[in-house]
């Protein structure tokens, strides 16, 4: 549904894209993960034909994003990172404007269906400028599928919600991922673990890894950091020594009421560890994965392809 | 990678930006060039030198960086932005063509209630017949744009009515000194009506100057200065006059001397083409050809030959402007006697005759009680329009007989009173008594009572003859006609007489009333526009944002 | 063609519920208010009145507010990321622009007609020239739509509303007052043809005194699809720039 070849986009000096290649199957929920400024916003807009590429070529539903901007847009429902609403129009008349200008025909009752789909309907004759910052979230987003695209491109749409809103806006994009292909970033590694079919991850302009939210942990996570917690154990040291000398361990650090214990790149100690454990006749009170924040993996992951610092 | 970003933190000039910064220092200066190209209009030594730094520079970056010139000019923004700046030129060319072809079409519509911008319909066959093509030039300086602006479309009434027998040419006086000079103009604005000679050129030799706002209102600054279409419609009736027109005037019978004391009517009528001789009566009779005849107070009585050969004249149709003065002197016998051969053709054939009197008018004592200044004036009538706003000149006659006109004119004959006295006024029949009191007038039984006619005009309406009768002379003589309307009425007489400007009238301009409304309309008027107007529509804004604002 | 009503509709709409409109059109009326007054009391017991006054006023003043009133059309958009949206949409560049265009057209007819309380107060005074007064209006109104299609040219070029107000303003006064060209500058024909361009020559001298000239009628239109084209070009430029 959505292709995209070796994509550059180049602000002046600024390369923001450097060649990224992708593509999401139909009924697909495909993740965007990276931080700010990694490129996500930039690749959506040149999906959506709001601006082009400097190189390389973008597709979707079949049709080039330059050549053929007209065809896309009809067929992409796109909910931009900065939302973009008009203060002085009623939440209703705004998404029955943007269903008349996608042509949908019964705009203003279907505009109330999509205000029904995100729970605005209660809220839909007042004016924009007084909600609140997740409501208007969720008014963007029946923007974005008032007319029943093929192909959703949401920009960060939990940006700003509070977490009761931010889950349902995440069920949301489930429940439409059965029916559309939809495009979603966000730099929250939970969300798009919950949310997405795939996951990409791009970083400085470059694509950094693309696989199932499960692969990527596991792959990320066997060279991760545990968490171990040994009763019964004579001193901290001593254990910390016996560690060390496992299999795989790079380096054990004692922690105040545990050990932080750095396996090697792509090796699972898991294993290793709880049987030495057992077998050292102490008791194992805990063994579980470090949480990896977002920048760890990032670290991990340019470091793992040896990408010197660039600009 | 790594040396860009040098470059960047330290701003160390390489080869891409130098050439970079050239481009656009070049493109910067041949923009300049053009400007200073058009501005001057000629290669000045700016234009010549941000010319060369304009191509150096260009040149510059095509050495320096030809990768960059290349891919400048050949990818994706030079295509799409050269054609964004095609289109937008291709679509303002279409308009400026279209817009030529719009200027030169000349199609307007006039949606004045009186048709100031339609050529009237009687002019329009004046312009459509004239004999000999011409055209009009019109001088503006540069600083007139506005008042050319203004005006073109009035002179586009006469060249659009006839384009093949009208040229409009407009010529600034600054940049065409000797043309100008040609033309006799020393200001910087002036309109022009020539036949065109053989060549195409026109002839200077038949030119006549459009009188503008401030031939009549002197004090009109130049910006303020106009004409209308009635002046340029009478310029060319002007032109076309020259030659055609030809007035003669009487001698030998001890009238005006036309060549030392009326050289300023005799000119005048030369100026606007007419052609001005002498005849005299007592030798032959009127040619023909002849447009008028005036009589300029003779001393000795006409003939009964000569009252036979006016007489044939005005039985042909002919037109007659007498002048008369009144016997202050002795020697002063024309139409004087009873039995005068004149006098008596003129009572019987026109029903006017002279009363033989001397006026004295008490309400219009001007330096003597001889000086008679007309108070009354028939409204309307052609010879008393002073201007267009229908105001009337108002002569002084210095020392004047009046005439009597008779209850029943002769059949076929108008006769109206165009100047009168006012009723105060008497006509002292005793002339000896008058000699020897000249500084005493006192209304008498035996004189006649006002309101005296001063000036009569009797048409034939049957032979489409014209008389005019003058009870005085000395106003149209060099020292008394440039005052009291004197050159006004002179020329209206004339145009009266040869029917010269009778095919242009024009309903005047400037005929809407002045406002006049006590000033609590205009109170009232401000109330409603600076304040209910307003304030109303302050009052829909606040109650709109106070509805808006509860939602 | 629908998605040009949709959009002229919004902006339409946006006018009427924005206090700002109102405000502008509450000074508008003020000043025109004032200086329509001021020379009916000149000409008090002087001159007849002038149906087309009120109106060369306006259009004078139409400099000044003109780009406040057009400055948000794409300013706004793109500042507020709306743009973006608008972009996105199937819809064509020049549908986006002359939806814009009209909406701001409409609202100005609206403005300049509430002026037919000043034409029927003088009517009630002085009956004037009616025909004047309608070749007047219809000029007012062609002036004004050039001026909006000038005034959204800037709009499109900037981000800032302020700015954009600011150069529409300059180029609006630069025009109108390029009748006075032929005082400062030498090249008489540059000087007739820079003339030729300004608003007050191709307005106060020809529809204002009552004749409506087929070229002038042509220049205004000329303007306004010369500038609406290349508005379009500057909202299309971002598809490639």
């Amino acid at each position: 549904m959505i292709t995209v070849e070796s994509l550059t986009k180049r602000y002046g000096r600024f390369m923001a894209l450097r060649g990224i290649s992708f593509q999401a199957e139909s009924g697909e929920i495909l993740g965007f993960l990276g931080p700010n400024g990694a490129g996500k916003t930039t690749t959506m807009r040149i999906l959506t034909g709001y601006m082009p590429p400097t190189s390389g070529r973008a597709s979707v539903a079949g049709y080039d994003v330059f050549t053929d901007s007209l065809e896309v847009r009809k067929r992409v429902g796109y909910l931009p990172e900065t939302v973009p609403l008009y203060p002085d129009m009623t939440v209703h008349g705004y998404v029955k404007y943007v269903a008349e200008l996608r042509g949908v025909p019964h705009a203003a009752s279907r505009a109330d269906d999509v205000l029904r789909i995100v729970g605005m309907h209660t809220r839909r004759d007042s004016l924009i400028r007084n909600i609140s910052k997740g409501m208007r979230q969720r008014v963007g987003l029946a923007q974005a599928l008032v007319h029943d695209p093929q192909v959703l491109i949401l920009d960060e749409p939990t940006i700003g919600l509070d977490p009761r809103q931010t889950l349902e806006v995440r069920d949301l994009v489930r429940s439409l991922g059965r029916t559309h292909t939809i495009m979603f970033s966000t730099h929250i590694l939970s969300e798009a673990e919950q949310v997405c079919d795939r996951v990409a991850i791009i970083h400085r302009g470059e694509l950094v890894a693309i696989d199932k939210p499960e692969t990527l942990r596991d792959q990320l996570q066997k060279g991760a950091r545990l968490f171990v917690r040994v009763g019964k154990a004579e001193s901290a040291e001593t254990v910390r020594k016996t560690l060390q000398n496992v299999t795989g361990v790079a380096s054990v650090t004692v922690l105040n009421d545990g050990f932080s214990v750095e396996a090697r790149r792509g090796v699972d100690v898991r294993p290793r560890l709880a049987s030495v454990i057992i077998s050292a006749g102490w008791e194992l009170l805990e063994l579980r994965p470090l949480a990896m924040s977002l920048e760890d993996i990032f670290l991990e992951l340019t470091v793992r392809e040896g990408a010197d610092e660039r600009l | 990678m790594a040396s860009e970003q040098k470059s960047q933190r330290t701003i160390i000039l390489d080869r891409l930006s130098v050439a970079r910064w050239s481009s656009t220092l070049g493109a910067v200066a041949l923009v300049i060039a053009l400007v200073a190209l058009l501005a001057s209009g000629e290669l000045s030594p700016v234009v010549v030198v941000s010319a060369l730094i304009g191509m150096s520079g260009l040149g510059l970056w095509m050495t320096l960086a030809p990768e960059d010139f290349r891919s400048t000019l050949t990818g994706r923004r030079a295509v799409y932005g050269s054609n964004s700046v095609l289109i937008i030129l291709l679509f303002v060319g279409i308009v400026l063509i279209v817009y030529a072809m719009a200027a030169r079409s000349g199609i307007a519509a006039d949606f004045t209630s009186r048709g100031y911008y339609t050529l009237k319909a009687n002019i329009r066959p004046v312009i459509e017949q004239l004999s000999r093509p011409i055209q009009i030039t019109a001088f503006y300086s540069r600083r007139l744009l506005t008042n050319q602006a203004l005006e073109s479309p009035i002179l586009r009434l006469f060249s659009d009515a006839a384009p093949n027998k009208v040229r409009l040419v407009y010529a600034d006086p600054d940049v065409q000194p000797i043309l100008a000079r040609q033309f006799g103009l020393d200001s910087a604005y002036g309109i022009f009506v020539s036949y065109l000679s053989a060549d195409g050129t026109p002839d200077l030799n038949f030119t006549v100057r459009v009188l503008t706002a401030r031939d009549r209102m002197p004090n009109l600054p130049l910006e303020e200065d106009h004409v209308n279409e009635r002046w340029i419609a009478e310029a060319i009736l002007q032109l076309e006059a020259r030659g055609k027109y030809r007035v003669l005037f009487s001698v030998g019978n001890g009238e005006v001397n036309l060549d030392s004391d009326a050289t300023g009517i005799r000119d005048g009528l030369r100026n606007v083409g007419i052609q001005v001789a002498t005849i005299d009566l007592s030798r032959e009779g009127v040619p023909q050809g002849t447009t008028a005849l005036v009589i300029l107070a003779p001393v000795r009585d006409f003939t009964q030959e000569m009252a036979d050969r006016i007489a044939a004249y005005l039985g042909s149709g002919g037109k007659v402007l007498i002048m008369a003065e009144p016997a202050y002197r002795s020697d002063i016998r024309f139409m004087q006697a009873e039995d005068s051969p004149l006098a008596k053709y003129l009572w019987q054939a026109w029903g006017i005759r002279p009363n033989r009197d001397i006026v004295f008018d008490p309400l219009s004592y001007n330096e003597t009680q001889y000086y008679v200044r007309a108070a009354q004036y028939l409204e309307g009538h052609p010879i008393v329009q002073k201007d267009q706003t229908g105001s009337a000149a108002r002569p002084l006659f210095p020392i004047a007989q009046s005439w009597q006109i008779a209850t029943e004119p002769p059949a076929d004959v108008v006769v109206r009173r165009i100047y009168t006295t006012s009723p105060e006024a008497f006509g002292k029949l005793d002339l000896r008594e008058v000699a020897r009191n000249p500084d005493r007038a006192i209304r008498e039984a035996a004189d006649l009572p006002g309101p005296l006619t001063l000036v009569a005009a009797a048409e034939n309406l049957r032979t489409q003859a014209r008389l005019l009768l003058v009870g005085d002379a000395d106003w149209v003589t060099n020292d008394l006609i440039v005052a009291f309307d004197g050159q006004i009425l002179w020329t209206n007489m004339i145009d009266w007489l040869t029917a010269f400007l009778e095919r242009v009238t024009i309903e005047p301009a400037f005929g809407q009333l002045p406002l006049s409304v006590p000033s609590r309309d205009l109170e009232l008027t401000a109330f409603i526009t600076v304040g209910v107007l307003p304030t109303a529509v302050l009052l829909v804004g606040l109650w709109v944002w106070w509805r808006r604002s509860r939602r | 063609m629908r998605h040009i009503w949709i959009i002229f509709r919004r902006e339409l709409g946006q006018y009427f519920s924005s206090p700002i409109a109102y405000f502008v059109a509450f000074a508008v009326l003020l000043l025109t208010g004032f200086t329509f007054n001021d020379d009916l009391a000149m000409r008090n017991g002087r001159a007849p009145v002038d149906p087309a006054l009120p109106l060369i006023y306006l259009a004078q003043f139409s400099v000044f507010f003109v780009p406040l009133l057009t400055m948000r059309l794409l300013a706004e958009e793109n500042r507020e990321g709306t743009l973006e949206l608008l972009m996105t949409l199937p819809l064509q560049d020049y549908q986006i622009v002359l939806g814009k265009f009209f909406g701001a057209w409409a609202y100005y007819t609206v403005l300049i007609s509430l002026t037919i309380v000043h034409q029927a107060l003088m009517l009630w005074l002085n009956p004037a020239d009616l025909g004047i007064a309608f070749s007047a209006y219809l000029g007012l109104w062609l002036f004004g739509g050039a001026s909006i299609a000038v005034g959204m040219f800037f709009s499109a070029l900037n981000e800032n509303q302020i700015v954009a107000a600011f150069l529409g303003m300059a180029a609006l006064l630069i025009l109108w007052q390029a009748d006075l060209v032929g005082n400062v500058l030498n090249n008489r024909p540059l000087a007739e043809f820079i003339r030729s361009l300004s608003f007050q020559s191709n307005y106060s001298y020809s529809f204002a005194i009552g004749i409506v000239r087929f070229d002038h009628t042509v220049f205004f239109l000329g303007v306004m699809g010369t500038l609406l084209l290349a508005t379009t070009q500057v909202v299309q430029s971002r598809r490639w720039r």
